[in-house]
């Protein structure tokens, strides 16, 4: 028998206090690590179940963008420029990065629009389902990482010890992630535009973004990447394994630090907000 | 502990808006002023919006099952998804105590690739149990559903009864404090049904209980209390005899619908009280009525028919002069004619009814007047009865 009293009054609105809300997130996440691990599996096995090949095609994907770029590249076609390691080990190396980005973001921003019935019938944690759509990302980013550490075998290059630091430009990352989710979830599921503007923002910035060639540094595109953190965190996870330092330190700094703070906020935004989820769906 | 209240509904209110686009529009407005720390004022109804929910208060204790009645759109379901979490009220206080179960649309969350057993595991997590009480439970969970050698198929290609029966025995398991039953045994087969009341009556003992449902027997038999919910307000609060009595009542107002061709009635009349339009009788009340029509054919051996349906359609009796009169039928005349008709024990329980009359040919391959809930009849008496005919008798000791 649970003897909690949970009251339900108008305008869940920052007046209740910052402390409070964050005993209340902290509540929430510590009573649904269960609900997430289950959600995870759901996202993950679901994917692959009415497949022959399964799990085959988070291996299968990436390799195929990379064979591509690199017959545009010896072709002529792309300038991809100084890449300084072999160029299929700086592509999967950056792809795995920028995956975690890209699929993570596109499965956090849908989160709560492809639960829809669910959230109007059931109340569970909504949160959960934000940071559990993180979870095949993950997965894929591993083996991704692991087929890039697999290419350092074929090419014969020892990676830097500072591999292990990889974590640090995880984590950061996957904070703007997940701050970008707790927006986008909450706005798309009140206007599906947010979605369907997702898909094709998402392409842009891919190309915008140094994963697959070696940034120019002028122009536009300089000046863009510049502003980009993407650029940051996908350089720094490269130099790690493979200079063993982090080239573009103050940018990564400033756009840890940046990420970190935008995800506590998005946090504290979707936590007040989340209750009008179920009304507008 | 047996006496604590589980709920609070304290003026509780609900508004939505009618339209998508505004909907949208207000949505964002009331999450801009929330981040701002400013009101959103719920309470003021902006345009088109409306009260869905309208200042309900009630109180429910562990042990006690409340009845929600009322038409359709009346706010039952709003009321339900406000004390589960789902809607957040816009005025009042709705105040829960421990866990709340909900069968409200079982097996919402079932992810149709996953098998039964991921199924059980992932709705589950989702309905709030932790994965110690998943492992204790999910034998039992198993055998309640009956899917047994279905456990490892995917949900898609469970029949629909299957998905319901693991929908309800996931969510029938997770020991709430709190139980929400919206209309969810309306499905499954009479057995499965039996064993659904077996487990609510179980779980009424240790937590309080708020059942929403068109089935006025279910309210009969499951409620100690019952609300009536008229155009989002609620109108009455007692026992569930006198809300049903007040809900049929309100319901006997709706106007009838009535299709003639080749005889015309001209008058129709049950020697009975009439409230209204209305007539009241009791459970076991002879029917004495006098029909007169007019026709414009003849017609030997013409049946008369008398039908009985209840509000939701369903046809409960029916009187006709086929089996009830000399085996001949009615010879219908050209011109004007009168019948009388004798029913000598109305045998119906408790409820509203609407009365339909039909003239047809003996074949019945044409009917000649067809007036389709034509009449309502009251049928008062005892609200603990459940059958839907009422057999008549007595008991002597021996």
């Amino acid at each position: 028998m649970d003897n909690t009293v949970v009251v339900y009054v108008p305008d869940n609105s920052l007046k209740k206090g910052y402390q409070t809300i964050f005993y209340e997130i902290a509540n929430e996440l510590r009573w649904n690590k269960w609900l997430m691990y289950q959600l995870f599996r759901r996202d993950f096995f679901a994917m692959y179940k009415q497949s022959f090949v399964g799990v085959f095609w988070a291996f299968f994907m990436p390799l195929l963008s990379i064979a591509t770029f690199m017959i545009l590249n010896r072709g002529g076609v792309l300038d991809l420029g100084d890449v300084s390691m072999p160029y299929p080990l700086y592509a999967i190396l950056g792809m795995a990065f920028w995956q975690i980005f890209s699929a993570g973001l596109t499965a956090g921003a849908n989160a709560l629009a492809s639960a829809g019935p669910m959230i109007t019938r059931v109340n569970f944690s909504k949160k959960a389902l934000v940071l559990a759509s993180l979870g095949r990302p993950t997965i894929i980013f591993l083996v991704q990482l692991g087929m890039g550490l697999a290419m350092f075998l074929v090419y014969k290059i020892t990676p830097s010890p500072a591999a292990f630091l990889i974590p640090l430009v995880i984590i950061p990352l996957t904070f703007l992630v997940l701050g970008l989710s707790f927006f986008l979830s909450l706005f798309n599921a009140f206007a599906k535009d947010v979605g369907n503007g997702l898909q094709v923002l998402m392409t842009f910035l891919m190309f915008l973004t140094p994963v697959l060639y070696a940034t120019s540094g002028a122009g536009l595109l300089g000046t863009l990447t510049r502003f980009n953190p993407l650029y940051y965190y996908i350089s720094a996870g490269r130099d790690l394994m493979t200079r063993g330092y982090i080239t573009e330190m103050n940018g990564f700094i400033i756009s840890s630090v940046c990420s970190i703070a935008f995800f506590f906020i998005a946090l504290v935004f979707f936590h007040l907000t989340e209750t009008r989820v179920a009304e507008r769906m | 502990m047996a006496q604590e209240t589980v709920i609070r509904l304290d003026s509780v209110s609900k508004k939505f808006c009618k339209l998508l686009k505004q909907s949208m529009v207000y949505g964002f407005k009331d999450i801009a002023s929330n981040m701002l720390g400013l009101s959103s004022h719920p309470e003021r109804l902006r345009k088109n919006e409306f009260w869905a929910v309208d200042e309900v208060s009630f109180e429910v204790k562990r042990g006690e099952t409340l009845g929600l009645i009322g038409a359709n759109g009346s706010g039952k379901t709003t009321i339900l998804k406000m004390i589960s979490g789902i809607f957040w009220p816009d005025k009042g206080k709705v105040e829960v105590r421990g866990k709340v179960g909900a069968l409200i649309a079982v097996g919402a969350g079932f992810h149709p690739d996953l098998s039964g057993r991921e199924n059980i595991y992932l709705n589950g997590a989702i309905l709030g149990m932790t994965r110690k009480e998943m492992a204790k439970k999910f034998d039992t969970i198993v055998d309640f559903a009956a899917i047994g050698d279905f456990l490892e198929t995917p949900v898609k290609y469970y029949s629909s009864g299957m998905f319901v029966r693991l929908g309800f025995a996931i969510a029938a398991h997770c020991e709430p404090d709190v139980l929400l039953v919206d209309e969810v045994l309306a499905v499954g087969d009479e057995q499965f049904r039996a064993k659904c009341y077996e487990r609510i009556s179980k779980l009424k003992q240790q937590c309080g209980v708020v059942i929403v449902s068109h089935s006025l027997d279910v309210i009969g038999k499951a409620c100690d209390r019952c609300m009536l919910i008229h155009k989002s307000k609620p109108v009455f609060m007692g026992s569930p005899a006198e809300t049903i009595d007040l809900y049929l009542s309100l319901q006997a107002g709706k106007k009838a619908v009535v299709k003639t061709s080749f005889l015309r009635l001209r008058s129709f009349e049950i020697h009975a009280k009439k409230e209204g339009e209305v007539y009241v009788m009791n459970s076991f009340d002879p029917v004495a009525l006098k029909i007169e029509l007019d026709s414009d054919v003849s017609q030997k051996e013409a049946t008369v028919i008398l039908f009985f349906h209840k509000p939701s359609g369903e046809l409960v009796a029916e009187w006709n002069s086929d089996v009830n009169g000399n085996g001949r039928g009615v010879d219908i005349v050209t011109g004007s004619q009168g019948m009388d008709i004798l029913i000598k024990s109305l045998n119906l329980k408790y409820g509203l009814y609407y009365m339909s009359l039909v003239v047809t040919t003996k074949d019945r391959l044409k009917h000649l007047l067809w007036i389709h809930h034509g009449w309502k009849l009251r049928v008062k008496g005892d609200a603990v009865a459940v059958g839907d005919y009422q057999l008549s008798g007595v008991c002597q000791r021996s």
